[in-house]
């Protein structure tokens, strides 16, 4: 069989049992649980169910704490998929885009079987992600006002996101023997008024046999619309507007074995390289 | 007002003179009496009348020596003269009875404090609880309370003994101090070891909370939300006036709270250990500084029996001597220099007649001409009935008020001013043919209304005097009102500006409210309901400097107190029939346009409030009728920004639906709602992304800078809107709220806002016009 046609019977293939067991379709969003554990505002694909999913990926949180699950099949990793749980106190969460507690990761391998699919636990997190995005050294500040205020220092800490958003779609071949996927994340800035802004970063997990692992964490974008001066008839006179947005190459060069980062301003020049240290199994900036 | 101008006793210069005749050592011009005319809370009782003499002054202003002259914060009456040879005057503050009941909240020295709560309409200070002995108290791992349980089933010992335990909150920290009764005194027991010191920082945030004494005030609304989760029936923000009052005092507008929501504290016990204490118990009694604990030192003194002036009554002899032998005028002059004595008599409110009468003074200073151990030497007949006698007559002052306040000078003077129409309804409010149009007549109904608010109000002062008055120490009654924040309407009117400056983008300009406006606004906007001084009270803005902050803030996002909605309400604006949004947002928030105190503005922040207030007073809106038309039962809008959420996430924002949520309008039409969505902004921002710390009175607590006043501005709003005008505001709110001496002239301050683009800066004038009624 050339490889053409072994490709077109691969998708024919895929795209029969996709349809004849129901196989998870990639999702982009998020299914939210409106009231027991199994009930969700979108139909959870069949044989993942909340309670199966919990209990494989986080057995010590209590069921009632489930607020959410993302489901994604992994880029480059056929019938493999990545799950996220949303774990929280139950806050009404109908009206959020994405996940503003605790989050783990799982990913699963499904196992064609007669009537039904099994889903087989690889790996996951073993505690809830808890890295924090360093912002040392990025282009883009957090720190609003002190950076507002021509404080030197007001880029230099660590933090935690808002919100989980989505599992990132994107390929990110590091190595041939660390399968790796991305999580975006987000900080909201909410003023009184009408003016806002907002900041994310990208988290990359591997797995490392049966365990993954957060082993990049950094911030990505930065967007604020702030209101400015009013005339006279109380209609807005002017309005400022900042972005900055970054862009993840994936080099050639290697550490360790294991391919640099870099991190690029959009039409900027600014520029960071991540390399990886394996004793930490993580990236660290130069 | 009352003045009065005695004007011919001089200094006695003759340095040889005997001791006997240091009453000649006095320079007294006259006299000034200010009746005060205020309000200390809500309803009639709050309203108060007290006086202040300001006795030997060597120069009286031309002001204050008008009779029923008005005179205003800050203002100089005069400069100080002679009092026993050195530069000072005599100073008074006193009020009658009705009004000590007004201010105490009772006439005699019994606080009923085992059976019944403190006042609910007067609350400011300190928070005291009376915890009695029968109270459990606890141990817990790692000092950590259970913020589940209001009773943990096991451990717990009785306290054994009653104590006096006052929460008192400053630039964020929380302070606890115990006091146990002995006998009459109420003593401080200070901890063997505070474990509150080793207490580690947690970096508390939305995302993470663990019970923390280190930034206490600060983080409370994280504390109340992590409360409001675990007791999930209950209103966040009853719980929040749990951890701030002790109790919901706001109950017309606040949810009950159930008993099971505990309000743990690490209390000092008496035998010198630190347990916790739920203090949320109906056998613990709740007051405040404005119910004049007893265990704060406050006593009742009568004096009024007294025949001489010289202090006699035992429980004042009592603190006067230490036990060691007979009084002396010596000892007397000792232990009043001891701070203990000092203290003991700060707090005594004293029950006496005025000491100017001439009709008595002569009998009440006769001890002055017999010896004894205090007052070894006696004035000879002849100099008591002359020069003394001369001098202290002229010094009388009595009568002279008696007549004057009872019946020349009227109540009210400057409570009772009211609205002048003319002021306010201005040419937008009359049509060609000067007729009011429908929104001037609808002004002009609401003037009408504050108009009789203020008949009303004035009715509540009782400003007769009677020959018993009651005594405050002035500088302990002054520290301790420093702590009222509550406002009258015109008070307030006060900070609104006479001239303000205002940049509107391409022009600076100047505006002007007159005191009628300023008064309506006051009245009808921006304390309208007290819900101001409500807001003010729940959310410890007690500090000059936070209230400074916050009225700069105020005065730009209310439009110098004239709206709670943000201006177009949202909509599109015609250009030579083009419709437009006047500002890019504004297309995406819409209906969610801005609202109360801070405007809120976008669903995301009318959620976020209505989720803290709860359901129970912003109930589901489940008829689907909402005032804003562009809100219906399937209408959708978008939570934030659209623009700035899509570049964050890189996904297309999808608008969502509001209803059932309570409609928008509550942040206009209920003024409570309006002015609390303000200050639960300010507690709740987030004022650090990095480490998630939130409530922007961590930057306001620093300074009324420049740069203060910015990062107050960012948090509020971005920075954008009214920079430079918000900078103005503080400045000209700073010169008469602030214990500074005022400032007269006008200045101009250069003001730079940092933007990411570079920097602008803008000469800011300050016009310090004051605002008075003509």
């Amino acid at each position: 069989m050339s490889r053409v046609v072994r490709l077109l019977f691969c998708l024919f293939f895929i795209h029969l049992v996709n349809i004849a067991r129901a196989s998870p379709l990639p999702s982009d969003g998020w299914f939210w649980r409106t009231g027991d554990i199994n009930s969700f505002n979108k139909k959870l694909p069949a044989e993942m169910s909340a309670d199966f999913l919990l209990s494989k990926v986080a057995p010590a949180v209590k069921t009632s704490k489930l607020v959410g699950v993302s489901i994604k099949s992994w880029p480059g990793f056929s019938g493999r998929y990545i799950v996220a749980l949303c774990v929280g106190d139950g806050e009404n969460v109908e009206n959020i885009a994405g996940c503003q507690s605790e989050l783990y990761f799982g990913i699963f391998e499904m196992e064609a079987a007669e009537n039904s699919n099994n889903y087989i636990l690889l790996a996951r997190t073993e505690n809830k992600v808890s890295d924090e995005v360093n912002w040392k050294g990025s282009n883009i500040s957090q720190e609003e006002n002190k950076c507002l205020n021509g404080d030197a220092n007001c880029a230099i800490e660590k933090s935690f996101p808002d919100e989980w958003n989505y599992i990132d779609s994107a390929t990110f071949k590091i190595s041939e023997n660390i399968p790796t996927f991305g999580m975006r994340a987000s900080w909201a800035y909410r003023y009184a008024g009408s003016s806002s802004g907002m900041a994310s970063a990208l988290y990359l997990i591997a797995q490392f046999g049966k365990k993954l692992k957060v082993i990049f964490a950094a911030p990505m974008s930065y967007s604020e619309t702030i209101e400015g001066e009013w005339n006279k008839s109380h209609t807005l006179k002017s309005e400022e507007h900042f972005a900055v947005e970054n862009y993840l190459i994936v080099e050639e060069k290697d550490t360790a074995g294991v391919k640099n980062i870099i991190l690029r301003e959009k039409n900027g020049k600014w520029r960071k390289r991540y390399k990886w240290n394996p004793i930490e199994r993580m990236y660290f900036s130069d | 007002m009352v003045s009065q101008n005695s004007g011919d006793i001089q200094p006695d210069i003759n340095e040889e003179a005997p001791a006997g005749a240091v009453y000649r050592r006095v320079d007294s011009r006259g006299v000034v009496v200010l009746r005060h005319e205020t309000e200390i809370g809500e309803g009639p009782d709050a309203k108060i009348v007290y006086y202040s003499v300001y006795h030997h002054l060597g120069i009286i202003s031309e002001k204050a020596k008008k009779l029923g002259s008005q005179i205003y914060r800050k203002e100089l009456i005069g400069c100080p003269g002679r009092v026993g040879g050195q530069p000072g005057i005599h100073m008074e503050i006193f009020c009658s009875e009705k009004n000590l009941k007004k201010i105490i909240g009772r006439a005699s020295d019994e606080l009923d404090y085992k059976n019944k709560n403190g006042r609910k309409n007067i609350v400011y200070g300190d928070v005291h609880f009376y915890i009695p002995a029968t109270i459990k108290s606890y141990s817990f791992q790692n000092d950590i309370p259970p913020l589940n349980k209001a009773t943990p089933s096991s451990g717990g010992e009785v306290i054994g003994v009653d104590l006096f335990l006052t929460m008192q909150f400053k630039k964020g920290q929380v302070e606890l101090h115990s006091r146990i009764k002995s006998g009459d005194e109420y003593l401080k027991v200070e901890p063997l070891n505070n474990k509150k010191k080793s207490m580690s920082a947690h970096g508390n945030s939305m995302a993470h909370y663990e019970f923390s004494y280190h930034d206490y005030e600060y983080d409370m609304y994280l504390l109340a939300r992590e409360l409001q989760k675990l007791h999930s029936t209950n209103s966040c923000s009853s719980i929040y006036e749990l951890l701030k009052f002790g109790r919901v005092i706001n109950s017309e507008n606040e949810a009950d709270l159930s008993v099971d929501v505990p309000h743990w504290h690490l209390v000092t016990l008496p035998n010198k250990s630190q347990k916790w204490i739920n203090l949320h118990h109906l056998d613990i009694k709740i007051f405040s500084d404005g119910d004049f604990p007893p265990w704060m030192g406050w006593k009742f003194i009568d004096g009024s029996k007294d025949e001489t002036s010289q202090c006699t009554n035992k429980i004042i002899l009592n603190v006067l001597n230490d036990g060691k032998g007979e009084l002396s005028m010596e000892k007397i002059a000792g232990r009043l220099g001891d701070d203990f004595v000092k203290h003991k008599f700060s707090k005594m409110i004293c029950k006496l007649r005025s000491e100017w009468n001439d009709k008595t003074i002569m009998k009440m200073e006769s001890w002055r001409t017999k010896k004894s151990n205090l007052n070894p030497q006696p004035i000879p007949e002849s100099e008591y009935n002359g020069n003394f006698k001369s001098d202290a007559v002229k010094l009388c002052f009595w009568q002279d008020l008696l007549n004057r306040n009872n019946s020349i000078i009227p109540s009210g003077c400057l409570c009772g001013h009211k609205i002048n129409p003319e002021e306010v309804i201005s040419k937008k409010y009359k049509g060609s043919d000067g007729n009011l149009n429908a929104a001037g007549k609808k002004l002009a109904v609401n003037i009408d209304i504050e108009n009789g608010e203020i008949d009303r109000s004035v009715r509540a002062y009782e400003p007769l005097l009677e020959d018993n008055l009651y005594y405050f120490n002035p500088a302990a009654f002054i520290e301790h009102f420093s702590k009222n924040m509550w406002f009258s309407n015109h008070e307030l009117a006060q900070a609104i500006p006479r001239i303000y400056y205002s940049y509107n983008g391409d022009s600076e300009g100047k505006g002007a409210v007159n005191y009628s406006t300023a008064l309506f606004r006051a009245a009808h906007v921006l304390n309208k309901k007290n819900a101001f001084n409500k807001m003010v009270r729940k959310y410890g803005f007690s500090e000059k400097i936070r209230l400074t902050h916050l009225l700069s803030q105020e005065l730009t996002e209310m439009f110098m107190a004239s709206t709670v909605e943000e201006i177009g309400g949202g909509h599109q604006q015609s250009r030579n029939g083009v419709l437009f949004w006047p500002q890019p947002a504004m297309e995406y928030y819409q209906a969610f346009y801005g609202r109360g105190h801070m405007q809120l503005t976008w669903p995301d922040n009318y959620a976020k409030y209505g989720d803290y207030r709860s359901k129970r007073v912003l109930p589901d809106n489940t008829v689907g009728n909402y005032v804003d038309t562009r809100i219906t039962m399937s209408s959708t809008h978008y939570w934030v920004n659209p623009k700035d959420e899509e570049k964050a996430t890189k996904k297309k924002a999808i608008p969502k639906q509001w209803y059932p949520r309570y409609d928008p309008a509550k942040l206009v039409d209920d003024a409570y709602s309006s002015a609390d969505s303000g200050g639960w902004y300010w507690i709740s921002k987030i004022v650090s992304s990095h480490s998630g710390e939130i409530n922007i009175s961590r930057h306001a607590d620093l300074s009324l800078d420049s740069s203060s006043v910015g990062s107050v501005s960012v948090f509020v709003n971005g920075g954008g809107n009214g920079y430079f005008d918000r900078q103005g505001f503080s400045i000209y709110v700073k010169n008469f709220f602030l214990d500074e001496k005022l400032n007269e002239k006008s200045i101009k301050k250069d003001i730079a806002r940092p933007t990411k683009k570079g920097q602008i800066t803008k000469s800011v004038s300050v016009d310090f016009t004051p605002q008075r009624k003509k």
